[in-house]
């Protein structure tokens, strides 16, 4: 008994169907418990949300070549430390305060930067220069499928 | 943006990066987890990467070659994407246990399909195979859902679409027939 194709199997749960079709299908999965443990599968998926690893989401939208957009939070400490800066011409009793606020926030948006972080990266790098030249671990290649991890065959 | 479904297919078929986008995140968990359900279920034993593979083949395939455009009601695909992510789990499995047969490792297959410690679950499923043989087709699928898979009744009627009534009263009337036979034959001690 040949089992039915994905869309006539699914439509089962997704769509609307005569009471014809219904019967045919069931008539299918009455006696085949591939097809009806697939759609048993389908069912219970739909019972509530499904989570996918984020890793996972970020690497098919790069196989599709999808732009991942790039989040840039640190942009609101710029927009505060302005709006503040703004303040303090604006609130002359009250300007160096407002200064003193804006200095805070800009040094803030400065330090949450790419730029800042790989410079502090490069800082706290310097001490260990010294351990470049020791020898590093093989990699683990135990997850690795495929057969060229054996090498070439001699 | 993308609240409706059908809408949301559309600007897919049309190659829309932000509607992938928006697809990706909406339905990858689905996948993810109709992959993963079907390599348990089977028997397989698999590995995070094994399950991250298949779940990006079943998008690279859809993108590449524009299987969405297939779909009939584009509202509703839930129940098609899982059935599609189970079929492909199965067949990545498959190549994977033929290739290590050909590079000659048998020994790993035992890595791969495992027991997975259901063999009274299978006997009771057999012998309900048999007994229920001569019932109608949605009878059958009725009580195989609810003696071999557990479903409740509320959940068996969802599945089919089907007043609950007439799921308990098909499971009331024909579990008493099948208790009777299976007792007979010694199975079924309820």
């Amino acid at each position: 008994m040949g089992c039915l194709n994905e869309k006539t199997l699914s439509s089962y749960l997704d769509e609307k169907l005569s009471d014809i079709e219904r019967k045919e299908i069931e008539r299918h999965i009455a006696d085949c418990n591939i097809c009806l443990d697939m759609l048993l599968v389908a069912y219970e998926s739909l019972a509530e949300k499904r989570i996918c690893p984020a890793a996972l989401k970020r690497s098919i939208k790069t196989r599709l070549g999808l732009k991942e957009r790039k989040k840039r939070p640190e942009l609101k400490w710029f927009f505060a430390g302005l709006v503040f800066l703004a303040f303090s011409f604006m609130f002359r009793h009250y300007f160096l305060q407002f200064l003193a606020i804006a200095v805070i926030l800009g040094f803030k948006w400065a330090m949450e930067g790419e730029g800042a972080k790989r410079v502090i990266m490069i800082f706290k790098g310097i001490p260990e220069k010294e351990k470049k030249f020791e020898r590093k671990p093989p990699p683990d290649v135990s997850n690795v499928t495929g057969g060229d991890r054996y090498g070439e065959p001699e | 943006m993308f609240d409706d479904t059908h809408k949301l297919i559309e600007l897919c078929i049309k190659r829309e990066e932000k509607a992938w986008a928006e697809f990706i995140r909406r339905f990858s968990g689905l996948v993810y987890y109709s992959a993963r359900e079907r390599l348990v279920r089977n028997g397989f034993r698999f590995s995070e990467q094994d399950i991250q593979d298949i779940a990006q083949n079943v998008f690279v395939e859809m993108w590449e070659k524009s299987r969405l455009s297939e779909v009939r009601e584009r509202h509703k695909i839930k129940a098609w994407l899982s059935v599609m992510s189970q079929t492909r789990a199965l067949n990545y499995m498959r190549k994977k246990k033929e290739r290590l047969l050909g590079e000659d490792e048998l020994f790993r297959i035992e890595n791969i399909v495992s027991d997975n410690g259901e063999s009274d679950r299978l006997e009771l499923a057999e012998e309900l195979e048999t007994a229920i043989e001569p019932f109608e087709p949605r009878e059958k699928i009725i009580l195989k859902l609810n003696i071999i898979h557990g479903k409740t009744h509320k959940e068996i009627a969802e599945f089919m679409k089907i007043p609950i009534n007439t799921v308990s009263t098909i499971i009331s009337r024909k579990k008493e027939h099948l208790r009777k036979l299976l007792r007979r034959e010694g199975i079924w001690d309820v």
